[in-house]
């Protein structure tokens, strides 16, 4: 009955994108339009994941496999609720933030284009659909991309585009493999591969490679992360929504879609395909966190955490316990807030001081102690020092990779968290504990707008970390269909 | 207020103060200063009014759901030890704080970490749950950073650095312990894995080790010491004395926890803490002979003081049947090193107050006409060396009793090579100190003539004469200390009944402290005084040979690192170029290729027309064409590459992804045909 609902959190983003492309308002009336969409999205994204539970809609159908149908269930509605959650505050961030910059309508317009398209995925009920939009997000978050218009801009958007198609096309060659021995594509927990035999085993082995390589281009799967790092020229709220919630979440989303609700763990198991993908998995989160420590660019530095970080998230795909899926769920939502809340800070001070280097920002925290307090925060959650909230996700990781007797899972967790700490903790130090005495700088923070989602988001992280049950029983439920 | 309140209180209550207090201090310093000392004091007689309760009793809390598995608290005789040190210590080193640091900036932050630092100790030290107790412990290695690196400088940075990264490494080998114990107990609970943990087979060896190591980072047990002597001259003074005081006291008593109470006395951890003990004693004591640098030199006699420690729990082990002597001597002596060792930090601290000089050459003579500081000094100077009339006397009494009755129960020849080990190690501790006295207050020098009553006043000598005092009682009256713990019996499982008695003042009990000290005194006469003094100039000039020997850091630890990092740089980079590389190769391959020089098609069909029309001849002539093609200039000549400019330029960034897309598709089409 009330079904059609679903579809109004991706169209309203949309019908007010393309208004303001055509009728070009001017930046006072698009942020009025922008701020109201975020909200209404919000409010009924909410309504569809805590009220009216388990509604389904078939927009199109031609036939079994295209088929365009929505159908959240819980590990969608959280995704979903992250999203426009999230997309809130980069709103308000944004505000702030790109008030100096040019071509603000098309900013604006991608921007909540962008919003649609990532709910699309999350609400997606079969892999068409989330395949389509996961198409279309990486064409509307292009224009977002090169924002600058620099030629340097353009180059790393190719390199975004390109990268993001030849995921893509691994995609859709994994999807015909897939389809050919099914015939069928919905999302169901548990898998829906009814037939498995020895005779098609090493049909499904390759289509979920093909799947994992594809989504994992998203996701930042070394080797085919380096898109990530080039994409740092575009403004800080895309980096960051990039980095945090829209299109590296977008992949590791898809990758549990298609890891838990295509194929079912267990058949991947008997395929050995996690065993293949473990290797890369294991490489990003190393390879991550190490070359952070090399990057002296603030950004940059965060580009390599994040693809560390995905790492973690992946782990829990990989790893096939219900611990480890947990920990890779709520690091999935406690990276995001983490990051983004990472990035802010870091905006906020190219923002206002103009400083991108390490070097530069000697004794910064003494002039915007809030935001830098806020940084902290965030790097020792991140980190995973209790009781922030990213030791809770590491925590499950770790317990579910002993469960199976991977004893190198909690290894590489903590050497990793060893470097995390390692490029995070220079930087705390280098704006709290040099440069000039207090005394003798003056507090200049960050205008409400931008200051408000820092704080706001790093007592968010605060509070999960003190009371992270509930997300857990949440998840719990979400994994008790899937084990 | 009940027992359990009273518990809450002595965690939440400094907690709260701590928030005000930094407000406070926006706004006004002295209240801010006045107020914590209220604080510390108000926490430190809740402190004592909870001693009634714990006496014969054990006080718990839970609240579940924090942290998701909850937090529990609890209290018993043993821990009381800790927490009453610690709220002890805390108070007088904030009375003393805020005299000490009147000259410094960024006072407020001092005072934020300090006052965290102070809350997560006392939570260590009474959370049961061993979640809880890894939270507190990483906030505390946290909170004390900026203490170290408060002054900002080079050195700081640095010591700064060494601290932070033992400590991260520590956090998170103790954090691999927890994981493997919880993966195989699925409980956290120390009374519980008492129970489960020794009968675990094999991986309970692997988990108590992490557990030991991580431990052993802030115990400063060898080889992770390092940080140490780097972060205590490093910080401000009242610092330096809680890190030497208290905060190494939390590495203790986590291996006690894993050694005494979650593996029950393991025998084989034992006699490894009694051989690192014995290490940690020798090499503290020994280092601590050859620094100038005055925290330097108490840096490492906090680490041989540490050695006691982890002998007395090693000794637990090995007594088995008899632990009561060893118990009680290591806690007594966790209780008197705690007192002795803060004051003696206080005492230099008076000093660098004054002369900014912790450099023993610098400050020779300089206490030589200051009674008080020189007479308290003193008392803490014969604490330390276990002089008979002092309480380190006492404590170090009874852990001697203990190695002694261990190597009897064990009928081991290596008795005898312990016990002259630990004369040995105690001559080192009389002869190290009898340094630091000698130079600083029996020395002349008519620079220090001068009094400093206005740079020091009654805050920062009170805490020094509330410890002096503390030091008397407890030495001349040992017993009475000991009657206040009888719930210990219980706790540790003892089996003697009642109240554990010794006669401290025994005749060979004195004779064997006299001889520690008289082998300290011929070291200081017979190496230091030939050895390390040098005169220049008439004048006592105190050498440091040791600054040149094999140091584990410079020499050991960080090519070690720098090593791995280099590897690490090297693959990971070519890991993170691969897809690039591999990109670029193939560019250069078809960027060749498509520059290979051809002649295009429709200029030959041109060429071979325009013959025709020249020649007019129907038939086909070779050999205009064989001309022409000698002449090559005549044809248009093309590459791929020009070829394909104009469609590269009709294609946006968007065509030609997708159209890559198509190829990659073909491609892998193709590929799978090929193969499958």
């Amino acid at each position: 009955m009330f079904d059609f609902i679903l579809i109004l959190p991706i169209l309203i983003p949309f019908i007010t994108g393309l208004l303001i492309l055509l009728i070009k308002p001017n930046v006072k009336k698009t942020e009025k339009y922008i701020m109201f969409t975020v909200i209404v999205n919000f409010i009924i994204t909410a309504y569809t994941s805590f009220i009216y539970k388990g509604l389904s809609f078939h927009i199109l159908k031609f036939n079994n496999l295209l088929d365009i149908y929505l159908a959240p269930d819980t590990l969608g509605s959280i995704f979903a609720m992250l999203v426009s959650v999230l997309w809130i505050f980069t709103t308000f961030y944004s505000f702030d933030y790109m008030s100096h910059e040019h071509n603000l309508n098309r900013f604006y317009a991608f921007f909540i284009m962008t919003l649609g398209i990532t709910l699309g995925i999350a609400f997606s009920g079969n892999l068409i659909t989330l395949y389509i939009f996961y198409e279309m997000l990486t064409l509307c978050t292009f224009p977002l991309v090169i924002h600058s218009d620099t030629e340097e801009a353009l180059k790393c958007g190719r390199k975004y585009l390109l990268y993001s198609f030849i995921g893509a096309a691994f995609v859709l060659f994994g999807i015909i493999i897939f389809f050919s021995q099914t015939g069928n594509l919905d999302f169901t927990a548990g898998g829906i591969v009814k037939l498995f035999n020895n005779s098609n085993k090493n049909y499904f082995l390759m289509s979920y490679i093909f799947f994992f390589i594809g989504f994992g281009v998203k996701a930042a799967l070394v080797p085919f992360h380096s898109w990530l790092p080039s994409a740092m020229v575009a403004p800080t709220p895309v980096s960051s929504l990039l980095h945090a919630v829209a299109v590296v979440k977008s992949g590791v989303f898809s990758l549990t879609r298609m890891t838990y609700y295509i194929f079912g763990w267990k058949i991947i198991e008997q395929t050995g395909g996690n065993d293949y993908m473990l290797v890369f998995v294991l490489l990003t989160i190393l390879m991550g966190s190490f070359l952070a420590l090399h990057q002296q660019n603030l950004k940059k530095r965060l580009a390599y955490s994040t693809i560390s970080q995905l790492g973690y998230i992946m782990l829990g795909l990989v790893v096939f316990s219900e611990n480890a899926f947990i920990g890779g769920m709520l690091h999935m939502l406690f990276h995001a807030m983490i990051k983004i809340t990472l990035f802010f800070c870091v905006g906020a001070i190219m923002h206002y001081y103009h400083k991108t280097e390490i070097s530069e920002i000697e004794g910064i925290g003494k002039s915007m102690p809030k935001t830098m307090i806020c940084f902290t925060i965030a790097s020792i959650s991140l980190i995973g020092i209790p009781p922030a909230n990213g030791f809770v996700s590491k925590w499950y990781l770790a317990i579910g990779g002993l469960e199976l007797g991977a004893y190198f899972v909690p290894i590489i967790l903590l050497l990793s968290a060893l470097l995390t700490a390692g490029y995070l903790i220079p930087v705390i130090t280098t704006a709290f504990f040099k440069g000039p005495p207090s005394s003798e700088v003056d507090i200049k923070e960050p205008g409400n707008l931008m200051l408000m989602p820092i704080i706001v988001l790093t007592c968010i992280s605060v509070i999960t970390g003190f009371f992270p049950n509930l997300l857990i029983s949440v998840l719990q439920k979400a994994s008790s269909v899937l084990f | 207020m009940s027992a359990e309140n009273l518990l809450a209180f002595i965690i939440l209550f400094p907690s709260l103060c701590t928030a005000i207090a930094y407000f406070l201090g926006n706004k006004d310093e002295k209240i801010r200063n006045i107020f914590l000392i209220f604080v510390t004091l108000i926490n430190f007689v809740a402190v004592l009014c909870l001693f009634k309760y714990i006496k014969t009793d054990t006080v718990e809390i839970s609240v579940p759901y924090i942290m998701g598995s909850g937090l529990h608290l609890k209290l018993n005789s043993f821990r009381y030890i800790f927490v009453f040190i610690t709220s002890f210590v805390w108070f007088i080193i904030t009375v003393y704080s805020s005299q000490y640091l009147i000259n410094y900036i960024h006072r407020n932050r001092y005072y934020l970490f300090f006052m965290i630092t102070y809350v997560s100790t006392i939570g260590i030290f009474i959370s049961e749950n061993l979640l809880n107790l890894f939270t507190f412990f990483e906030i505390m290695s946290f909170a004390s950073y900026p203490l170290i690196i408060h002054d900002e400088d080079e050195k700081a940075h640095s010591a700064g650095r060494t601290y932070i990264i033992m400590a991260t490494a520590g956090g998170l080998v103790l954090l691999m312990g927890i994981f493997i114990l919880f993966s195989y107990t699925n409980t956290l609970d120390i009374n519980e894995l008492s129970d489960i943990l020794p009968y675990l087979g094999n991986i309970k060896y692997v988990i108590s080790s992490l557990f030991i190591i991580g431990f052993g980072v802030k115990a400063g047990m060898v080889p992770l010491h390092i940080w140490l002597p780097k972060a205590h001259p490093a910080a401000p003074t009242p610092a330096s004395a809680i890190l030497s005081g208290i905060l190494v006291k939390t590495g203790i008593f986590g291996i006690i926890l894993t050694v005494v109470f979650m593996m029950k006395c393991d025998i084989y951890l034992s006699i490894f803490l009694v051989i690192v003990g014995f290490l940690n004693m020798f090499t503290g004591g020994f280092l601590a002979i050859f620094q100038n640098n005055i925290k330097k030199n108490l840096a490492y006699s906090s680490m041989s003081q540490m050695g006691y420690l982890l002998l007395g729990i090693g000794c637990i082990g090995l007594l088995k049947d008899h632990q009561a002597i060893a118990v009680y001597g290591t806690l007594f002596h966790v209780f008197n090193h705690a007192i002795f060792k803060v004051m003696l930090f206080m005492g230099i601290g008076i000093i660098y107050m004054v002369t900014h000089k912790l450099d023993i050459n610098d400050i020779q003579g300089f206490g030589r006409f200051k009674p008080v500081l020189k007479l308290t000094f003193f008392i803490g100077f014969c604490a330390i060396i276990g002089m008979p009339g002092f309480n380190g006397f006492a404590s170090k009494t009874m852990i001697h009793h203990a190695l002694t009755e261990a190597g009897h129960l064990n009928h081991s020849n290596l008795a005898i090579i312990g016990d002259i080990l630990f004369y040995v190690c105690g001559a080192f501790t009389t002869a190290y100190l009898f340094k630091l006295y000698t130079a600083i207050f029996v020395e002349n020098n008519s620079r220090y003539y001068a009094s400093y009553k206005k740079d020091i006043n009654s805050r920062a000598l009170f805490p020094m004469v509330a410890s002096a005092i503390l030091i008397v009682i407890f030495g001349l009256k040992p017993n009475w200390f000991l009657y206040q713990f009888e719930g210990i019996n219980e706790i540790f499982n003892l089996h003697n009944t009642g109240v554990f008695d010794i006669n401290f003042y025994s005749f060979s009990n004195i004779v064997s402290a006299l001889i520690t000290i008289g082998l300290g005194i011929l070291i200081y006469v017979f190496f230091i005084n030939k050895k390390l003094i040098t005169i220049v100039d008439n004048k006592k000039v105190y050498v440091n040979p040791s600054i040149n020997w094999f140091n584990l850091e410079q020499d050991l630890y960080k090519p070690i690192l720098i090593i791995l990092f280099k590897i690490s740089t090297v693959v990971l980079h070519v890991v993170d170029n691969i897809i690039l590389t591999f990109y670029n190769f193939i560019y250069t391959l078809i960027k060749y290729i498509s520059n290979i020089e051809f002649i295009e098609f429709s200029s030959l069909i041109n060429s071979i027309n325009n013959n025709k029309k020249e020649t007019n001849e129907s038939k086909f002539d070779y050999s205009t064409l064989e001309k022409n093609i000698e002449n090559r200039t005549e044809f248009i000549k093309t590459t791929v590459k020009e070829d394909l400019k104009d469609a590269r330029y009709k294609m946006n960034s968007i065509t030609y992804s997708i159209f890559l897309l198509g190829a990659v598709l073909v491609f892998i089409l193709l590929a799978v045909i090929i193969f499958k």
